[in-house]
């Protein structure tokens, strides 16, 4: 089996979703994509279930307030990580809301949370609670830190183990 | 053995029913029964004990071999690779089968570092020769493009090659992209084997990223499909269908219908694959079919730079080319028969010089081998003389060495002539004298000599004989630097040498005191012959009676005396001495042998006026009583003389 996964990076602005997938995989694109066309593309292959599969990470610019994802560019996705920025708590609602825009446009894919810079422990916003009720819901919620790379290898084969599945 | 207990076990139930008596039939039967095992399978037995103690070896037996295997395979390469090969062959190709039937990919595993640089060499090995083959052939081949080209390859730095298949051709596709036109994912991907590529996953996700983009940006509502990108030399055409696109990166301008079989991919796989694509989740094996729809695209054209009117163009000038050599072949022709025949003729008259310049040759040849026995013969000659040279130069030194007043600084050669430079003393040998003693002719030695003095005794000797020019009788000689005299001489030489002796070079001191004065004697001799004579008187006379003999022989032994007195450089003084006998006592004795010497003097004072001698009275105190008179008178009535040398004289006396 020969499968290759489209996989949307997701995420308001700076919460490291370039970080991250820069811990990840080695890229052959300029970070000038992103601020051009609003998308850099890159690529890990991985072992799934004893087979093969790549990876084609959608690194899409974040979204504020200015700025709005293209939806052409979550089309297709056979995955979603959503990143949220621990230390900002409004960064997590960012998540959940792009994470429902997703699931109108591409349907119930396989999606990850991902709660990164979990290396700043003491600027911790987020509450414990609230990430439990959300998991309670069946919401994948991962912590990760692109500083140290806790959780990034565990975060991705999460979600190519989710799409495999899928 | 076990196998011996077995019949035992089963005899043993019967024995407790036996007697004691019993004991020793039953021990017979067991032994009879052993015996008739033995005969019946004996062999079996030993030959199965046998077996058994083997399969027991075997395990310390496979340790021993493992044990000495790699030392046995080592001595065995050692010894003969080649054989140690051939043995493992058959056994090593077997266990590779094996291993790929069982599982291909531990094999592939293995190979795939060594598999990958291989072909990529062999593929870039082929390329280069086939791009070294062709860039040979065009750099054989001259044309007007051609030479625009090569000067665009020299002034761009590219291969000559390089620069010709850009410019011939018209286009190549490169790429080929099948891509899922939702997710942008690569579908099946296909390239022209002459490129590298990058990831067609990445390729084909920002493709799609980037068609999104635009279409996005400037599209119109309806999705509107980017159909072409271009950038530099190369263009992106896309063709789209619902599900896939089709994108393919071309270099130059393809057809027009290119677009059309693009189209034309896109629906065959949306016919072929239609299943697939609607079930698309991701997985891309069922594409992989779709690479030859790809393959298709992936074409390439070449550019045919003649045209039609261009090879007319040339074909009219080839011929024309063609019609000019043959007419300047022709002329060329009769040209070149012309000056064949000149050439003929020359080559006959030099064919004649050849043969007349043989002779001449074979007469130089004749000429040079004599030249050559007489330039032997005279290097003969030559080292002949030269070794005559050598002896006369040899025995030249040696002879002057040993010549007084000669002294030899430097000799020379100078052809046949001895060149030589040296110092001469004017009293030394003659050196022409030298030479000639030494056997060596005076005119082939060019002499220069410097004069200067030696003190060699022999010299000063000489030069002392020149310089006092010794009369006959009186020999010189040198005792040190001491010049000795001996021998007679006059006194005036003996005067002049003892002035000039002292002075001459190489002389320190003069000794004369073996020098007789001749001059002196000779004085000495006429003195002695003055004495003798006498003046007579008669008795009781001062008057002398005198004749001329005796005044003659008076007058000329004055003279003598007056000129060896000169000679001798001595002052004389002549004494008279006055005599009276005794009978003329009496008469005033004093006075009488005064007047008489008085007389005498007048007379001999008339007689000589010289400046050297002078006349003295002397009285005479005569014992007359026992004087004797002197030879030839036989009275003592008579004046005598006595000659006194008073010492050196000057030049007045």
């Amino acid at each position: 089996m020969t499968a290759r996964y489209k996989v949307c990076m997701l995420g308001a602005f700076a919460v490291g979703k370039t970080s991250l997938v820069r811990r990840y995989v080695h890229s052959i694109f300029s970070d000038k994509y992103l601020t051009t066309v609003g998308v850099k593309v890159e690529k890990r292959d991985v072992t799934v279930g004893g087979d093969t599969a790549s990876l084609v990470l959608w690194d899409i610019q974040g979204e504020d307030d200015l700025v709005s994802i293209r939806e052409s560019y979550i089309r297709g996705a056979h995955g979603v990580l959503l990143v949220a920025d621990g230390t900002r708590k409004e960064t997590l609602d960012k998540a959940l809301e792009l994470h429902e825009r997703t699931r109108k446009l591409v349907g119930p894919v396989p999606a990850v949370i991902l709660l990164n810079k979990s290396d700043l422990t003491a600027e911790w916003e987020l509450d414990d609670d609230h990430i439990a009720s959300l998991e309670s819901e069946g919401r994948a919620i991962l912590r990760t830190s692109a500083q140290t790379g806790a959780g990034v290898g565990e975060a991705f084969d999460a979600i190519a183990r989710g799409m495999h599945e899928a | 053995m076990a196998d011996s207990e077995t019949p035992r076990d089963d005899a043993t139930p019967a024995e407790p029913e036996a007697g004691r008596g019993d004991e020793a039939r039953s021990s017979e039967d067991r032994r009879d029964l052993q015996e008739v095992r033995r005969l019946l399978v004996g062999d079996e037995i030993k030959r199965l004990g046998q077996l058994e103690q083997e399969v027991e070896d075997l395990v310390p037996r496979a340790v021993d071999v493992g044990r000495i295997l790699p030392d046995a395979i080592d001595a065995a390469n050692a010894e003969d690779t080649a054989r140690l090969g051939e043995s493992l062959t058959p056994a090593v190709e077997g266990a590779l089968h094996r291993s790929v039937r069982k599982n291909p990919r531990a094999l592939a595993d293995v190979l795939f570092p060594v598999l990958g640089p291989a072909i990529r060499k062999a593929i870039q090995t082929s390329l280069a020769g086939m791009i070294e083959s062709f860039n040979r052939t065009l750099e054989n081949s001259v044309s007007p493009s051609s030479l625009k080209w090569r000067l665009e390859a020299r002034r761009t730095g590219r291969p000559f090659a390089e620069v010709v298949l850009l410019h011939t051709l018209v286009y190549r596709v490169e790429q080929v992209f099948l891509i899922h036109a939702e997710s942008g994912l690569a579908l099946a991907h296909a390239q022209s084997p002459t490129i590298t590529a990058e990831d067609p996953d990445l390729v084909s996700a920002m493709l799609k990223a980037l068609e999104d983009f635009a279409s996005d940006s400037f599209g119109e509502g309806e999705r509107d499909p980017i159909q072409q990108v271009a950038f530099g030399d190369k263009v992106l055409h896309v063709a789209a269908g619902p599900k896939v696109l089709v994108a393919a990166v071309v270099r130059g301008n393809p057809p027009p219908d290119y677009s059309v079989r693009m189209a034309e991919a896109v629906e065959r796989v949306h016919t072929d694959f239609g299943d697939e694509l609607e079930e698309f989740s991701g997985e891309t094996a069922p594409f992989d079919r779709a690479d030859d729809v790809l393959a298709a695209l992936l074409d390439e054209k070449i550019a045919r730079p003649k045209s039609a009117k261009l090879i007319m163009v040339v074909w009219v000038v080839i011929t024309l080319i063609a019609l000019g050599l043959l007419a300047w072949g022709v002329t060329a022709f009769i040209t070149w028969r012309m000056d064949e025949r000149d050439r003929r003729n020359a080559q006959e008259q030099q064919v004649k010089d050849l043969g007349e310049n043989f002779g001449v040759l074979s007469n130089l040849s004749q000429s040079m081998e004599q030249a050559i026995a007489e330039l032997a013969a005279s290097q003969d000659v030559r080292d002949q003389a030269l070794a005559a040279k050598a002896e006369r130069r040899r025995r030249l030194i040696a002879a002057m060495h040993t010549a007084p007043g000669l002294m030899v600084m430097e000799i020379g050669d100078d052809g046949d002539r001895l060149l030589l430079t040296g110092l001469r003393d004017p009293d030394g040998a003659d050196p022409d004298q030298v030479m000639r003693d030494a056997g060596v002719d005076p005119a082939v030695v060019e002499a220069l000599w410097q004069p200067f003095m030696s003190f060699e005794p022999s010299i000063v000797l000489t030069r002392s004989g020149r310089v006092l020019d010794p009369p006959d009788g009186l020999d010189l000689a040198m005792r040190g630097d001491v010049l000795v005299a001996s021998g007679t001489a006059d006194h005036a030489w003996i005067i002049r040498a003892r002035l000039l002796a002292p002075t001459i070079a190489g002389v320190s001191a003069y000794e004369d005191d073996g020098v007789t004065d001749l001059d002196v004697a000779a004085l000495q001799a006429v003195a002695a012959r003055m004495a003798a004579m006498h003046v007579s008187f008669p008795p009781g006379s001062p008057e002398p009676a005198i004749d001329d003999d005796v005044r003659m022989a008076l007058s000329a032994v004055i003279d003598e005396l007056e000129a060896t007195a000169g000679r001798a450089d001595r002052l004389v003084r002549v004494e008279l001495r006055g005599h009276i006998e005794s009978q003329e006592i009496g008469h005033g004795v004093l006075d009488l042998k005064q007047r008489r010497c008085e007389a005498v003097k007048h007379e001999l004072e008339l007689l000589h006026e010289g400046v050297r001698l002078f006349f003295v009275v002397v009285e005479q105190q005569d014992d007359v009583a026992g004087a004797t008179p002197p030879a030839g008178l036989d009275h003592l009535r008579f004046v005598d003389f006595a000659v006194i040398d008073t010492g050196a004289g000057g030049d007045d006396g």
